[in-house]
């Protein structure tokens, strides 16, 4: 028994064109969010982004100091899904706000809105603290677009903001991976940033420094 | 016509990548369980007598499929599909060039080399892919490798199928070295 080349490339070209007729035949795919440009009855993704103010240095990917400890947030002004205004600028509020930049396809931002939840249930969100949550990265070729639902979902119980396709509102927070969470003073200034997933204790921790009054220099 | 051609080509790369699994399966049937009989004798002469015409096959298909997930689907490489493509691409245009002058046996060590290189930055991807947190606790805001494009019956992406590539390709070098 002899297997020619001539009957390895005809057994080649059969698989090639059984696989291309399979694949022309059934077209649609088992995974894949929904495609398109709002992905949501009335709802749009992505709105514009307002920044005023100097954006936040980007966040360190070392263990080096955050040069934007202290720094003023610039005045982000956006919507929410439906349309709505949102408005990010704390230092005329008066509030301690914490925001959350969260992409709808990155699995730890899908493992840390749980943990701000269980934060939350555990009494650790005050009343007197803003949370705003910020969907950015936002992709419709990405599992769990779109991120409307996605934070609806996931039982988000804040104000939503939706970032711009340009992400304006991450890169005016410094922002270079997801989750971020932005810690801001009540005068404007920001208290902590972390990125990346951060567990209940911590969580609580830096809510409850948030909280405090600032020390005066 | 877009969505639907990138949905067609992601099942019949998923498809292909089956069908290079099956092949190995029997390579390593040939080299192990049913070894000396006239049947894998047949076989692994056949893939000795075409190693750079089927290292060819595997990497260039891989490398035009790459190319064309990237180029025409618009999905981002991560650095570890670089690290992959690196060695994908090095094989086919060593392959290519062992295929013109004959030289498939004096080339087999260095594709094998690759293959395994190449075998071991798959074999992590995937397992990144169903485990994110065992690269850190964050995803890069460019393009992390936990992104996982698309996952075909449950089980093929994009890692997935440079792997059957890279395993098939280092089959055919180990078996082309054997009488």
């Amino acid at each position: 028994m002899r297997i020619s080349g001539k009957s390895i490339a005809a057994a080649v070209a059969l698989v090639v064109v059984g696989a291309a007729a399979v694949a022309i035949g059934s077209g649609g795919g088992d995974q894949g969010g929904n495609q398109g440009g709002t992905g949501d009855a009335g709802l749009e993704q992505y709105r514009p982004v307002q920044v005023s103010g100097v954006p936040l240095p980007a966040m360190p990917e070392d263990d080096s100091a955050d040069a934007a400890i202290g720094e003023k947030v610039p005045v982000v002004s956006g919507f929410d899904f439906a349309g709505r205004e949102v408005s990010l600028d704390v230092a005329a509020s008066g509030k301690p706000t914490l925001v959350v930049f969260l992409a709808h396809w990155c699995p730890h931002c899908n493992r840390e809105i749980p943990r701000i939840l269980e934060v939350d249930a555990d009494g650790g969100i005050p009343d007197g603290l803003r949370v705003v949550g910020v969907a950015t990265g936002s992709r419709a070729d990405q599992p769990n677009w779109p991120p409307s639902s996605w934070l609806e979902a996931m039982g988000w119980k804040w104000e939503r903001m939706a970032d711009s396709e340009t992400a304006d509102a991450f890169m005016a927070y410094g922002g270079t991976s997801y989750p971020t969470m932005v810690f801001v003073n009540g005068d404007g200034t920001v208290r902590t940033r972390v990125s990346g997933e951060t567990d209940t204790d911590t969580l609580k921790g830096l809510v409850k420094d948030l909280m405090e009054p600032v020390a005066s220099a | 016509m877009g969505e639907v051609s990138t949905e067609s080509m992601q099942t019949f790369s998923a498809l292909l990548a089956v069908a290079a699994m099956a092949g190995s399966v029997i390579v390593v049937s040939c080299l192990t369980v049913v070894r000396g009989t006239a049947f894998a004798g047949s076989v692994l002469t056949a893939v000795r007598d075409n190693s750079a015409a089927l290292w060819l096959m595997l990497a260039g298909t891989a490398m035009a499929g790459s190319l064309w997930f990237s180029e025409v689907a618009g999905y981002s490489p991560c650095k570890l599909c670089w690290y992959q493509r690196t060695a994908m691409y090095s094989i086919a245009v060593i392959s290519l060039v062992a295929l013109v002058r004959r030289e498939a046996r004096t080339v087999a060590p260095y594709v094998l080399t690759l293959a395994l290189v190449g075998l071991g930055i798959s074999a992590y991807h995937y397992v990144l892919e169903w485990f994110p947190s065992l690269e850190s606790g964050v995803c890069s805001a460019d393009v992390p490798c936990t992104t996982i494009w698309f996952r075909k019956f449950g089980f093929v992406t994009l890692p997935f199928m440079a792997g059957v590539a890279f395993v098939s390709t280092a089959l055919v070098a180990v078996a082309g070295r054997r009488k």
